[in-house]
């Protein structure tokens, strides 16, 4: 119960301290959406000249990139600047001295901050799509609905399980910005917000879809284009979930072996 | 300030030893140097793989063949590579400079505060990336056997010049939008997020609003574009006229509208 109090607690007040900034949240949330203008007019390029893209409609292309770019910015795994600020500067101390979860503190925080965020950005989107609304694909079918929930509900959690872990490296590494720019650099195009995935060489898919990255936009956007088959969809929920299970064994161990090593300055 | 020939020896000498601490840095963090050195090959490679994708599915984009769309993307690198190693460092941290006051301390230097806050720093760590560029280029063009004259090699390297001063103008008069307001950071990066559009090809552009407005308001298409159509000779001469002449009055306007906003600056430190 007091557990409960603490996380409803802890949503208002990061929702406050976001709302402070709100017009940093708009223009962070434009500045995602500018790549989106080449996007759009390279797509509706190419299918003027009687081209397209595999075998996307117009409409769903169109789409497809409307919907990485919304979605980019919740399912993009990032180093969380909260985590290496408490293990670098020692507050972390604080934290662990409390009864709640690290873990679960960071998850609250997260995604309270990114709930401002969408807030603030869907009048953007809203604006987008009436100047998009005659090419835009809407689902009519209501089993995409629910496998499409269920698919961000499971990508919310790896998201930030992978963040979780690139963050808690801190415990080792005084600098982690090499990985932190790699990792900025390459998940856009493992997430399929670059190009889609189901278009790249065979060779290449295979690997990428080894990946957990692939599970993390790329499978939400293809179950809302209607591109899925339904027992293809529910045998990556069960390797979604594996990989939740096994990142889960990981960031235990990472875990107790970092604050082994923690210093806990200050 | 017209600079006298013992002006111009006492900047250059100004300019040398300012960054001959630039190059001491540079040695004791060896590995960053490399590591950054990575990452924008990394960064590179994704463009050009992103075309190459694209290219399994189409046959072109407005008569671009594949590699000549990758020289525009190691084009664009150019221009940044460039603006990154001569100017970067110092116009992307003017806006903070206003902000801190540290203004103050460059406005008390007898020395053109122009040439202070916008090209005082040299970012050696770009060179290595700048290198790589330059290999990166000479090797699409002889690999894909691109047919150059020494004409279009000349036209290239003005063009690449012009790009650099619309770039270096448009983000300076951006920047000086901080003696208006109190933070510009968010700002910022959102005018220089339009940048990315840069490695698109301007067909895609079909509207005559949206080339015009990528071409001068958001000059996107001048930093892209511009050198590369020069170089494969897909640009006619009126519109390189017109380009420079365009280059030349953003310049004069950026230097103007600095001389007058600098009125409005208030030091937070007094």
């Amino acid at each position: 119960m007091i557990l409960k109090r603490y996380y409803s607690g802890l949503v208002k007040l990061t929702l406050k301290e976001a709302f402070a900034y709100r017009v940093n949240f708009l223009f962070s949330f434009l500045v995602e959406f500018v790549p989106l203008i080449a996007f759009i007019l390279l797509v509706k390029y190419i299918y003027s000249a009687n081209n397209s893209i595999s075998n996307y409609s117009f409409e769903k292309a169109i789409t497809y990139y409307v919907f990485v770019r919304f979605f980019s910015d919740a399912f993009t795994p990032v180093t969380w600047f909260d985590i290496t600020n408490d293990i670098r500067s020692g507050t972390l101390n604080f934290h662990i001295s409390k009864p709640y979860s690290y873990f679960w503190h960071n998850f609250v925080v997260f995604y309270s901050l990114k709930i401002v965020y969408y807030l603030v950005s869907c009048v953007v989107l809203l604006i987008i799509s009436i100047f998009l609304r005659k090419h835009l694909f809407i689902p009519h079918n209501l089993t995409t609905y629910f496998l499409f929930i269920i698919s961000i509900f499971l990508s919310t959690i790896l998201t930030f399980q992978i963040s979780y872990i690139f963050s808690i490296l801190s415990f080792w590494l005084i600098n982690n910005s090499f990985i932190d720019n790699l990792f900025s650099l390459l998940f856009p195009f493992l997430t399929g917000v670059i190009i889609p995935l189901d278009i790249f060489p065979n060779v290449l898919q295979k690997i990428i879809f080894l990946l957990p990255t692939s599970y993390l936009i790329f499978l939400p956007s293809k179950i809302f284009l209607e591109r899925y088959q339904f027992q293809s969809v529910i045998y990556s929920f069960g390797i979604i979930i594996v990989w939740i299970l096994f990142l889960y064994i990981i960031i235990k161990i990472l875990w107790i072996k970092g604050i082994k090593k923690y210093e806990a300055v200050g | 300030m017209r600079l006298s020939d013992n002006n111009f020896i006492k900047y250059l000498r100004l300019y040398f030893y300012f960054n001959k601490l630039g190059l001491n840095r540079l040695k004791i963090y060896k590995t960053n140097f490399i590591l950054d050195t990575i990452i924008d090959i990394i960064g590179i490679i994704i463009a050009i793989v992103f075309y190459k994708i694209l290219y399994l599915q189409i046959n072109n984009i407005g008569g671009w063949k594949i590699q000549e769309l990758y020289l525009l993307v190691i084009s664009v690198k150019f221009v940044n590579d460039i603006y990154n190693l001569f100017f970067g460092l110092n116009i992307n941290s003017f806006p903070n400079s206003v902000q801190t006051g540290y203004l103050d301390y460059l406005l008390t230097k007898p020395k053109n505060l122009i040439f202070l806050v916008s090209f005082l720093q040299v970012n050696l760590k770009v060179l290595s990336n700048l290198i790589v560029t330059i290999f990166l280029f000479i090797f699409v063009i002889v690999n894909y056997k691109i047919p150059l004259s020494l004409l279009n090699i000349a036209f290239y390297c003005f063009a690449l010049i012009i790009s650099i001063i619309v770039k270096v103008c448009f983000t300076f008069l951006i920047s000086q939008l901080s003696f208006l307001f109190i933070k510009i950071d968010a700002l910022f990066s959102f005018f220089n997020s339009f940048f990315s559009l840069s490695t698109f090809p301007s067909n895609i552009f079909k509207k005559k609003l949206y080339s015009f407005f990528f071409t001068y308001c958001i000059p996107v298409i001048i930093i892209g574009n511009f050198p590369v159509k020069s170089l494969l000779n897909k640009l006619h001469f009126a519109n390189f006229i017109v380009v420079t002449g365009f280059s030349v009055i953003l310049l004069i306007f950026s230097i103007i509208s600095f001389k007058l906003l600098i009125k409005r600056y208030m030091s937070v430190t007094s």
